[in-house]
């Protein structure tokens, strides 16, 4: 099996690099000559000098059915010429495309594109959520962003200075999972009483974010 | 002028061709409303071009709501670019649901591609060929 990294200048240049330390087998297709050759001397990978929009281009990459394409280009027309000439012509199984316009998601999908790497709506998740009102110190989502894990400081006011765990009106979708009370961490229980300058982990689903966001804070 | 039906049409691209067809549309009193990312390819839309024009990039979907494309009855993807071609003609056909799409392709190589996905094609170079090839046999019969 091998991977195919369509287009793409340096987010191309770092996954190759970070795919082959993990012993993956790296084919890279790019228009740019002088991108090619410097990809040539440095890493470990096949590279292909030529639009990976063209058939002839993919099929010098002899891509099986096995494999994996990514479409990392620019251009979302780029991309999805690139998905649907490997998905349909080529018959590759994992097709994987970056989206620059984040409202292209949705065409993508309808046209059978569903590995969808949408980076604008990435970089505004995580800005919106530095930018909310909430003195959120860090933010990280896991498993496709169906889980956050926040860290947050309490601050004098909190409603939850001086209330146990289990006094909270947290929702089943939240739960505090350490306190670090300068710089002894530990794992709350039932009847910890949180106290100003506690740093909490925070563990809950998007959608009861903003209800537990509210219950450490008191904020709106 | 022939009483058939006006249609509302989307031309994608305001360079030679397609300011020229859409001068014809327009002039067949049909509605026309071209699209192109750069204002100054207006300038080759003819006199007798009454519809509207909006400066934008059509692969942005915004751009072709503003156009109305869920209205359209033709849209005619004719900019340069055989992947921009493609782009927005499938987003014309399968999120707008555009009855008739009609997309330029400039390498033939590509024909396959749009073919599986049903968008009608004009190939400028199929054209240009058998074009070439009438002239020649019509020489080549008169040189017999």
């Amino acid at each position: 099996m091998k991977i195919v990294l369509a287009g793409g200048k340096k987010i191309t240049y770092y996954l190759a690099k970070n795919l082959i330390s993990k012993g993956m087998a790296i084919t890279i297709i790019n228009k740019d000559k002088a991108f090619c050759e410097e990809m040539a001397k440095t890493l470990k990978a096949l590279i292909i000098h030529g639009d990976a929009s063209n058939l002839l281009i993919l099929k010098k990459a002899e891509i099986f059915d096995n494999d994996i394409i990514v479409a990392l280009t620019t251009r979302d027309q780029d991309n999805l010429i690139i998905c649907e000439l490997a998905s349909k012509v080529l018959k590759v199984g994992k097709v994987f495309s970056l989206i620059n316009d984040s409202e292209n998601e949705q065409v993508f999908r309808k046209l059978g594109i569903t590995n969808i790497i949408n980076m604008s709506e990435i970089f505004s998740g995580v800005i919106e959520q530095r930018l909310s009102s909430y003195p959120i110190i860090n933010l990280m989502p896991f498993e496709e962003g169906k889980a956050l894990v926040i860290q947050i400081e309490v601050e004098e006011g909190f409603p939850i200075v001086g209330k146990m765990v289990k006094d909270l009106p947290f929702a089943e979708g939240a739960l505090i999972g350490t306190v670090n009370r300068g710089g002894n961490v530990f794992i709350p229980h039932g009847d910890t009483v949180f106290e100003v300058g506690d740093r909490l982990l925070v563990i809950c689903l998007p959608a009861d974010q903003t209800h537990t966001m509210q219950a450490i804070t008191g904020w709106d | 002028m022939s009483k058939r039906k006006s249609w509302y049409v989307i031309v994608i691209g305001s360079g030679r061709f397609g300011a020229r067809l859409a001068g014809k549309l327009s002039y067949e009193d049909h509605s026309v409303v071209v699209i192109d990312t750069n204002e100054t390819n207006f300038d080759n839309l003819p006199p007798e071009y009454t519809g509207f024009t909006i400066q934008g990039d059509a692969t942005d979907v915004e751009v072709l709501k503003l156009a109305k494309a869920h209205k359209a009855d033709l849209f005619l993807a004719l900019t340069d670019d055989d992947n921009t071609n493609f782009f927005v003609s499938q987003v014309a056909k399968d999120i707008f649901h555009v009855p008739h799409v009609i997309s330029r392709v400039y390498d033939p190589a590509n024909l396959p591609l749009f073919h599986e996905f049903k968008i009608e094609t004009i190939t400028p170079v199929l054209l240009a060929l058998s074009t070439a090839n009438k002239m020649l046999e019509k020489i080549a019969e008169e040189d017999k």
